[in-house]
């Protein structure tokens, strides 16, 4: 419990620090000459990797444990396709801005591994993701560099589910590892983005991202299994064994009494977005 | 100050849209005639045989505010979902002990429970193959049951209609 506690703590006193150090900024900012005159409101798409040390550690047991049987063996969520909108407050002088953004972001990304009886497994990854970030830039001409930081927090989710020979995919429980696992998190980012003028209104943008998740014990876990609905058919067909055991067998750095969920919620990913800006809200000064 | 308030209504989308949990069980809730059950027998993991039932009966999932312990009332005519029939079908058991619940994260899977003082909690899931909207709507779900070999060994396929939305207990 007092670890328990302790983490909260760290986490709390790690977003109060964050917080201040933005507070400041603004303060600082908004004493420094720059105006606050803008509100900006943008979209972006793009690629991005879903890091999971755990999972990795997860899909190179499963293919050692399940190899005779494998057709194409399970690899992590590889790249997968993200979405963002958002909104920036603005500051602005001659030659150098600050933006306070709020931000929604989805990812998502699949893991697959194949049998030889064409049959296949799925984890589908989603992430559903809010937060706000802070940026300082160099502004040009009819261009910007920007250099930013950030918390997100959301939840993520990994929907795994069995397809059959005929295409039929399955949520249901008849095999261990159908199920939805999913945990909220935590993290902070760090950005780099590129912006081109269009016109008055309207930019591009290129941004590229690295995030990870604060925590190291944060369980992804199925509300099914961990509430220990599926006992009744350990030792049928539909589960030959424990979860726990089946995952000890599979997962060496878990070595039982396992007590916990097989995957951490802990990604970090690094990402490439393109968007486009538009100025909702206009300097005054430049009308 | 109009900036500002732009900019909070801003933060609230990106939060709602970040955070979309949509109500699952308002969506399922109500009474679904089955109006198909199709069951597909196979051998070696190859279909041999199939039934089709017409109009067996009725599902209605009520809605009590509860997340998980809202009950299933079942109305059938001689048939049985095979998803619940360990459920329904024993003398230990019947329909008043079938629960439902849905997963917001999850909608493509429909959950039943049931549980009778010292015998083991029944669980069994429905795939949503197909999905609909609205009053009315027809949808598929799909319980699959293995064989020893882990080979698909049944297929159920109800296609359900919700006839009535309400999902409230009279």
């Amino acid at each position: 419990m007092d670890k328990v506690n302790g983490r909260k703590d760290n986490l709390k006193t790690m977003v109060k620090v964050i917080c201040s150090i933005m507070l400041v900024s603004l303060l600082l900012a908004g004493s420094s000459g720059l105006r606050a005159q803008e509100v900006h409101v943008w979209a972006s798409t793009g690629l991005s990797t879903a890091h999971n040390r755990s999972f990795a550690s997860f899909a190179k047991n499963f293919n050692r444990y399940a190899s005779a049987e494998i057709d194409k063996p399970l690899g992590g969520f590889g790249i997968g396709t993200a979405y963002n909108v958002g909104a920036s407050f603005d500051f602005h002088s001659d030659w150098f801005g600050v933006k306070l953004g709020f931000f929604a972001s989805n990812l998502g990304a699949n893991a697959k591994v194949g049998y030889q009886t064409s049959e296949s497994r799925v984890f589908e990854l989603h992430r559903h993701l809010a937060g706000f970030d802070l940026s300082y830039g160099l502004e040009f001409d009819r261009s910007a560099f920007y250099l930013g930081m950030g918390v997100q927090l959301g939840n993520t989710i990994i929907d795994s589910y069995f397809i059959y020979p005929d295409g039929t995919a399955s949520h249901g429980r008849e095999r261990p590892f159908n199920g939805i696992y999913q945990g909220l998190n935590m993290g902070r980012f760090f950005t780099a983005t590129y912006e081109q003028k269009l016109t008055d209104r309207f930019s591009l943008f290129a941004k590229l991202s690295y995030s990870g998740d604060f925590g190291k014990k944060a369980h992804l876990s199925d509300r099914n299994t961990s509430r220990g609905w599926t006992d009744g058919w350990v030792g049928s067909t539909m589960l030959p064994i424990k979860p726990a055991d089946y995952i000890a067998l599979l997962d060496k750095p878990f070595i039982p009494p396992y007590d916990g969920p097989w995957v951490m919620n802990k990604f970090s990913s690094l990402s490439l977005h393109i968007g486009i800006d538009f100025k909702l809200i206009n300097d005054p000064d430049q009308k | 100050m109009k900036k500002c308030s732009i900019l909070l209504l801003v933060l609230i989308a990106c939060l709602a849209l970040g955070c979309k949990k949509a109500n699952i069980r308002h969506e399922l809730s109500g009474t679904w005639t089955i109006e198909k059950a199709e069951v597909s027998h196979y051998t070696g993991g190859v279909q041999d045989s199939s039934l089709t039932y017409d109009n067996p009966g009725t599902l209605r999932l009520t809605d009590t505010g509860e997340k998980e312990f809202n009950r299933c009332l079942i109305g059938l005519n001689g048939y049985f979902p095979r998803g619940l029939q360990m459920m329904i079908n024993s003398p230990e058991m019947d329909s008043s002990y079938v629960h439902w619940f849905g997963n917001s994260r999850d909608r493509d899977r429909l959950s039943f429970w049931a549980s009778y003082n010292g015998f083991p909690l029944l669980n069994s899931e429905y795939t949503r193959t197909q999905r609909g909207r609205g009053p009315g709507r027809t949808e598929q779900w799909m319980y699959i049951a293995l064989d020893d070999s882990q080979r698909i060994a049944t297929k159920e396929i109800l296609t359900v209609k919700l006839t009535d939305g309400s999902g409230k207990i009279d």
